[in-house]
């Protein structure tokens, strides 16, 4: 069976090699392009071992902590039971109701000061509350699931700023 | 859908499935001794935390077993296992996963991944460079988005190929090798030092 390209090759070895500096995007995407297109490649590839030789895996795996076996047991305790009260934390932990239900109340307390806010500014006769784009707010990171929209309340000397981040539409 | 992995799956296995799927409890405790620790690293490596990964093994192997009808034996017990976890290890980020702002004592100056003050403790020389080490790497692990994450922890488990990354995550073989590529690029931009010590080139940070 002839085998792939040269080039093509040489950029699977250097990815697979995990050599960053070797492979360009654009190689990256015509790398993709191939396997999409030969099933024989994909194969090939398929069958490899991932991880073989690579400095980063052998220093995660001499990284890695070890369970106990009193925490095994544990575990297996909590699996063989098999009910709902094996849902419970395989590490014994405090619970509390509070914890739980911190999100949700977070966000009822998020509604109910957006709502204050809004009613004591009517009630002042106020002014319309200024709405603009944020410049100085920088969110590294933030989990929208499905059609929530996540809200920060920030609490500044002159009175709290809503924010809601929204999706960038632009992708 | 078209397995990428014709798994040479063993009888012994086969047979200790089907003792499970009927209830057996030593043969389902034979698959949780065999699989525990390769389940525990990647959903620590995906969580990031000891007590997460310990619930998030105890929840997959609860699911595992309870799906085991359902469950088809040419994908093998192990990759099936691990898509169970991985997927619930990244329900698991993604629902603690709101932060405004990566902390000012995540990185240093240059974006490198650093050990947070209360991680460092007064130990052996050797111990402490380990530790340090452990520390720096679950740091920078932590910095790469779910889908990258998800696949370097499969990865980084050193027992599985390619297509069986790609088989657990229900994923392209390329898409695997395209997050691979972009999660091993990103931890050497944060750990550069480890980098150049093993001889990795890395490109400038974008």
């Amino acid at each position: 069976m002839q085998g792939p390209p040269r080039e093509l090759d040489e950029l699977l070895r250097a990815l697979t090699r995990g050599d960053p500096s070797a492979v360009s995007d654009e190689d990256l995407a015509r790398i993709e392009a191939a396997l999409e297109a030969d099933p024989g490649l994909t194969a090939a590839l398929a069958a490899e071992p991932a991880g073989v030789g690579d400095p980063l895996v052998a220093a995660v795996g001499g990284t890695t902590p070890t369970p106990t076996a009193e925490e095994w047991a544990r575990v297996w305790d909590n699996i063989s039971a098999g009910t709902a009260a094996a849902m419970r934390p395989a590490v014994a932990r405090r619970a509390s109701v509070w914890l739980r239900l911190r999100v949700p109340l977070a966000a009822a307390a998020a509604v109910l000061l957006a709502i204050g806010t809004w009613w004591n500014w009517e009630r002042r006769g106020g002014d319309a509350w200024e709405i603009r784009l944020a410049a100085d707010v920088e969110i590294d990171d933030i989990d929208m699931q499905d059609s929530t929209t996540p809200v920060v309340i920030r609490l500044r000397p002159d009175g709290p700023v809503v924010i809601w981040a929204l999706a960038d539409m632009a992708g | 859908m078209n397995s990428l992995v014709r798994s040479s799956v063993d009888t012994s296995e086969l047979r200790q499935i089907d003792a499970a799927t009927r209830g057996d409890a030593a043969a389902r405790h034979a698959l949780f001794e065999r699989y525990r620790e390769v389940a525990y690293r990647v959903a620590l490596r995906i969580t990031g935390r000891h007590e997460d990964a310990l619930d998030v093994v105890q929840d997959g192997f609860i699911r595992a077993f309870d799906g085991l009808a359902e469950f088809q034996r040419e994908a093998g017990f192990q990759t099936w296992l691990l898509r169970i976890v991985s997927n619930r290890a990244l329900d698991l980020v993604r629902a603690r996963r709101v932060r405004l702002a990566v902390p000012l004592d995540a990185d240093d100056a240059d974006g490198r991944a650093t050990v947070p003050a209360d991680e460092r403790s007064p130990q052996p020389d050797a111990a402490l460079e380990q530790s340090e080490l452990a520390a720096r790497l679950r740091v920078a692990i932590e910095t790469l988005p779910p889908d990258q994450r998800a696949v370097f922890a499969l990865y980084a488990t050193g027992e599985l190929s390619y297509g069986q990354i790609a088989e657990t995550l229900g994923i392209p073989i390329g898409t695997v090798m395209s997050r691979l590529f972009h999660a091993r690029r990103r931890l050497y931009e944060r750990l550069p030092d480890l980098a150049a010590e093993w001889g990795v080139e890395t490109p400038p940070p974008k």
